[in-house]
């Protein structure tokens, strides 16, 4: 009784922890990608990038994903994940973003035209010129990234504070971790499990609800009490 | 045709050919697209795809070529952005430029925006730059071992070797990849740029 006394008020603490708990109101996976420091502070836009690194990368410009491949890392000094394969898809309009928005104005060729050297290619003269104005104009959105696939060993690490003395790093687990950039979601898959400190969580799947300050939800908990208890009642059992 | 036209006509015939070779544009073109052996310094290649569309630009220090294969040094390719259909249109980057250089990963703001708002850069999907490749004309590859930096407004890539599958608009980054993805392009194209004053953009 005791032992089912003790893990359901570790349960509670920690779906406590999950819901409430400040560190968890920072940045996520999420967070990362959406152009925000640390501290919820709204970066300068020309300076909202992540830095990822891989052992390879493969880059579709045709059709706009981006495929990092063996040993992803994103950290973020607050934040970090690793997996074996990270795939980002960029939205449509997104895409001219990353493939270029390029300004073509008619008139600003055309008067260049002069200056150019002779055509390179026999027999060009330029006919197609006309197309250019098919080309829409430069109208890129906010959001670019449509969502983010991340698999294989995919650990989410949330940093504690380092200003608290009792805080701890959170680890989420999972096989896959999808970012819905639309939804503002990140739901992890696979035998999930959370972990801070000696607590562990597993359930259906992790929700990482960005929009709500990244309030971590375990779908179908089932809680494992593995270390000391937070009523400073030791315990060794589950 | 009688002897004096005839005469007119060889003429005629020699100063087209005169004026051909004058012109080193073309001259590069048919060069560099044939299989003959061939030393280019400062060049620009344009490749265009079916439909006569400009798919991009390669420039490069020096160019080798040697069959169907081009052996470039710091070369330089410029994915790009679809309808042009003559290098006239592009503001190419100029010989009497300094040599163009990717700018740092992970650069400030005002780096960026200065490189994506150049006239040389607002016609391009992407930027490749690298200390050699090698370019095959059969499959349209271009393939290098050496460090390699690819530049584009959503996103940089840093690594070592490439395979650049430009028909398909896909490059490989082989190993040691470092990205920074930007989630705010839009803010590079805030300012306008300075009007360019390049007006030659081919030289041997």
């Amino acid at each position: 009784m005791t032992s089912h006394l003790r893990t359901f008020l570790a349960a509670s603490g920690i779906l406590a922890a999950a819901a409430f708990q400040p560190a968890l109101h920072a940045q996520g996976f999420g967070g990362m990608f959406s152009g925000f420091s640390m501290n919820g502070v709204t970066q300068d836009e020309e300076e909202s990038s992540t830095v990822i690194t891989a052992s390879a990368a493969d880059i579709d410009l045709e059709h706009n994903v981006i495929t990092l491949i063996g040993d992803v890392v994103v950290d973020d000094h607050s934040n970090k994940i690793t997996c074996n394969k990270m795939t980002i898809y960029l939205e449509e309009d997104a895409a001219d973003s990353l493939v270029g928005t390029a300004d073509k104005p008619a008139e600003k060729a055309d008067e260049k035209k002069e200056d150019k050297p002779a055509a390179v290619k026999p027999g060009d003269d330029g006919k197609k010129d006309d197309k250019k104005d098919d080309k829409k104009d430069d109208d890129q959105p906010d959001k670019n990234i449509s969502k983010i696939v991340c698999s294989g060993d995919v650990v989410y690490v949330k940093r504690a504070n380092p200003n608290d003395p009792n805080g701890q790093d959170q680890v989420a687990m999972s096989e896959q971790a999808d970012y819905d950039a639309r939804k503002e979601l990140i739901v992890m898959t696979g035998n999930p499990v959370m972990m801070q400190g000696s607590n562990k969580m597993y359930g259906d799947r992790i929700e990482i609800i960005i929009k709500e300050g990244n309030r971590m939800r375990v779908i179908n908990p089932k809680v494992y009490y593995t270390g000391e208890s937070f009523l400073s009642s030791p315990g060794s059992g589950r | 045709m009688g002897l004096r036209a005839r005469k007119i006509h060889a003429l005629s015939l020699l100063f087209i050919l005169a004026a051909v070779l004058c012109s080193g544009v073309i001259l590069l073109a048919q060069d560099i697209s044939s299989g003959s052996y061939t030393v280019l310094k400062r060049y620009i290649y344009p490749r265009y795809n079916g439909d006569g569309e400009i798919q991009y630009l390669v420039y490069g220090a020096t160019a080798v070529n040697k069959g169907s294969l081009i052996y470039l040094t710091m070369p330089m390719i410029d994915l790009v952005d679809g309808s042009y259909t003559s290098i006239r249109q592009i503001d190419t980057v100029d010989s009497k430029d300094p040599y163009p250089a990717p700018y740092k990963l992970g650069s400030e703001g005002s780096v960026l925006r200065r490189f994506w708002t150049s006239t040389h850069h607002k016609h391009s999907q992407a930027w490749i730059f690298a200390e050699k490749a090698t370019f095959d004309k059969s499959t349209n590859i271009l393939t290098s071992d050496d460090p390699a930096h690819f530049r584009s407004r959503q996103l940089d890539a840093d690594g070592v070797g490439f395979d650049a599958f430009n028909d398909r608009k896909f490059i490989h980054i082989r190993s040691n990849v470092r990205v920074v993805l930007r989630l705010k392009a839009k803010a590079l194209e805030i300012e306008e740029p300075a009007p360019s004053t390049s007006n030659q953009g081919v030289k041997q």
